[in-house]
């Protein structure tokens, strides 16, 4: 038999759930149906390392609760899709049975990127850390020492997550050669890695994993340089958008590999929405189209879809990409841009002092990025200006002149005079 | 539904507010957990408070990966603090600077308008404020896009020349603080304060 839903959201997770509560809020007379391959309500994947540390409890980590998409009038049905078909406006499942929608909302996230192809990366002991199901299969798993593959927030907080699970021995891995060189510029790398090793964390830069060792389950690993022993590997070399049914649908991509959304999250497809992981946006800074597969966006995003599917326009704004850890005593945060991508006339300030790094990174005089490590103080401030730098918004607000004599002031100087900048931006 | 909104023209940077804030929701003077601050850069002028707004679209609640902060139908931000796993993405998002960890909850939190936002009655922090640089007020239409577009508060009005309480005042402050929060205040517990706030302003971050 065909089921048939006015609404029907591919995925459970921030933006999913997000997008079916906010369809019913629009317009409660609509039925709001939601897709998961997963059993569980949705859960905050950002706590999943806290749920491996033994920090939070399960309960802790959910979201929402099944009580609450019952309150609301949502249903859900944990079960797989397989196909879309937009002509006939059917989503098949797995099973073979069909539901037939008025408007489909494609938030099926991403996937973590595995190496099938290495030699033992199909062993026991290899893992990933993604869903709840990933956390309890290493909880169940036995072991005591770990390499951990990628330095990425997934890496950085799985590794700490690991050891303060009680393993001996945790070894990060990264292939270039420093930490998060997407996010961190090597001397923020250098502090980052102080502190994991202060935590017990042994970090390895510039060695590729080439191989897992073992026959029946993983042994070890083979890098460019050395072999470790090891109990268990954890990947966290990236995430790359869920687009698989999308694609095979013929709904079409954007350039970055996400699948293309206008601001309304309307996809190629009049009757289809997506959001979240799965889709490509707008960077907030550099206003080109990326892949931002943070939670922020797939929950504001998620709002924006569910309310514009049930007939609500809602715009979504662009998104930024904020590199931000606060875990286990370890807080990082990194925002705009690194060393690498600055502009004209760069200076870069910097200082560390009692357990606080702060590197500011300037542009002609203007903060275009900045990285933190033990302080998440003035992270109002730091994005006021990167973000007023990178629009150069010449309007009543403009942050953007330079800070004068950058060569002769401290990080706390240059901070009091941003803090003034912005306060005069506001009397006229 | 009223705000807090700040002048900073008329502001001593007495403390008393700060004092109030912490006294209320933590039983002791403790300026760092206040969730009022005062910016300053480096000298004992006030450049602006940093206060949640209650936004129109508030960052904090898209960007909280617990999905435990929630703007209400009557405007409030509220926040069910008691789940927070302290990721601290309200922090970072808020455009304002308004949300500090509470070191006692393990929390992440911010000003909730000591329950006064439906009444509508000045909360203790306000009425210590003798100078009236800190009110409570309705928003204007002005102040209202000013605040969904980005959250920064208060204009200077008049200016006027900001003065510190009187002893006599000080000693209504205490009264008032200790009348509140039902445990004794010294005047000398609040003129540290206020000392160390200034320090702070002049050579603090
Ligand atoms: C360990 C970890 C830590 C993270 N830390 C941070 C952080 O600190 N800050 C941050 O901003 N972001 C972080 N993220 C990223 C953030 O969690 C994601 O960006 C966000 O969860 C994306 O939500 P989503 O709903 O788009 O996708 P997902 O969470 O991937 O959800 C997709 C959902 O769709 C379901 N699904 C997929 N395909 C199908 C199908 N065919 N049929 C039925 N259901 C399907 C899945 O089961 C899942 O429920 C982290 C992610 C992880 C894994
Ligand atoms: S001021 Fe900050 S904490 Fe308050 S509602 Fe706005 S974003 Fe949230």
């Amino acid at each position: 038999m065909k089921r048939k839903t006015d609404i029907l959201v591919l995925g459970n997770g921030a933006a999913g759930s997000s997008a079916a509560f906010a369809a019913k809020k629009a317009d409660p007379s609509l039925s709001v149906l939601v897709l998961s391959k997963e059993n569980e309500p949705v859960y905050s994947a950002p706590a999943l390392p806290d749920l491996l540390s033994g920090e939070l409890t399960r309960e802790k980590v959910l979201v929402r609760t099944w009580e609450e998409y019952e309150q609301d009038g949502i249903e859900v049905l944990c079960a797989e899709a397989a196909a879309i078909d937009p002509g006939t406006r059917t989503v098949t499942l797995a099973d073979g049975d069909e539901i037939a929608y008025r408007d489909l909302i494609l938030a099926a996230g991403s996937q973590p990127i595995q190496l099938r192809k290495m030699q033992g990366t199909s062993l026991p002991g290899n893992f990933v850390m993604k869903t709840m199901a990933d956390i309890e299969a290493i909880a169940s798993y036995s072991g005591k020492s770990a390499v951990v593959v990628g330095s990425g927030a997934i890496g950085i907080e799985g590794s700490m997550a690991l050891k303060a699970r009680g393993f001996e021995r945790v070894t990060m891995v990264e292939a270039l050669d420093w930490l998060s060189p997407k996010s961190l510029d090597k001397e923020t790398s250098d502090q980052l890695k102080k502190a994991l090793e202060s935590f017990g964390v042994e970090v390895l830069t510039g060695e590729a994993v080439q191989a897992v060792l073992g026959e029946k389950k993983a042994e070890g690993v083979v890098t460019s340089k050395r072999t470790i022993p090891c109990d268990l590997v954890l990947w966290g070399i990236g995430m790359r958008p869920d687009v698989q049914l999308a694609m095979e649908a013929g709904i079409a991509l954007g350039e970055t590999g996400g699948i293309l959304v206008d601001e309304f999250m309307r996809t190629s497809d009049p009757h289809i929405y997506a959001c979240g992981d799965c889709a490509q946006s707008t960077d907030l800074l550099t206003g080109q189209p990326a892949l931002h597969l943070f939670w922020e966006p797939a929950q504001r995003g998620g709002f924006a879809a569910g309310a514009n599917a049930a007939g609500q326009e809602k715009i979504f704004q662009p998104s930024a990409a904020v590199f931000l850890t606060n875990k286990g005593g370890l807080s990082i945060l990194a925002l705009g841009k690194t060393e690498e991508q600055l502009a004209e006339d760069p200076y870069v300030l910097q200082e560390e002092k009692d357990g606080v790094f702060r590197r500011l990174l300037f542009e002609d005089g203007r903060l275009a990025g900045v990285q933190m490590l033990g302080t998440l103080q003035d992270a109002d401030l730091f994005f006021a200006h990167i973000r007023k730098n990178a629009q150069r918004r010449k309007d009543a607000w403009d942050l953007t002149q330079p800070v004068p004599d950058l060569e002769r002031v401290s990080v706390k100087e240059a901070i009091w005079y941003l803090r003034k900048q912005r306060r005069n931006a506001f009397v006229k | 539904m009223k705000r807090l909104v700040f002048d900073p023209a008329r502001c001593s940077l007495c403390g008393a507010c700060l004092a109030a804030c912490s006294a209320v929701k933590k039983g002791r003077i403790d300026l760092v957990q206040s969730r009022i601050r005062i910016e300053t850069a480096g000298s004992r002028k006030p450049l602006r408070a940093a206060v949640c707004a209650h936004c129109e679209e508030p960052a904090c609640v898209t960007a909280c990966m617990r999905g435990i902060i929630d703007k209400g139908a009557d405007g409030l931000v509220t926040r069910r603090w008691e789940e927070c796993f302290r990721c601290a993405a309200c922090l970072v998002s808020c455009p304002v600077g308004a949300v500090l960890e509470d070191t006692d909850r393990k929390a992440f939190i911010a000003c909730d308008l000591c329950g006064k936002a439906e009444s509508g009655e000045d909360p203790l922090c306000v009425r210590v404020c003798l100078s009236g640089a800190l009110r409570f007020e309705e928003e204007t239409a002005a102040s209202a896009d000013l605040r969904s577009s980005y959250a920064l508060q208060m204009f200077a009005e008049q200016p006027a020349a900001p003065t510190d309480p009187t002893d006599g005042q000080w000693e209504e402050i205490a009264r008032m603080i200790a009348e509140e929060c039902g445990s004794p205040v010294t005047v000398k517990e609040l003129k540290s304060a206020q000392e160390q706030l200034r320090r702070d302003a002049e050579e603090g971050m």
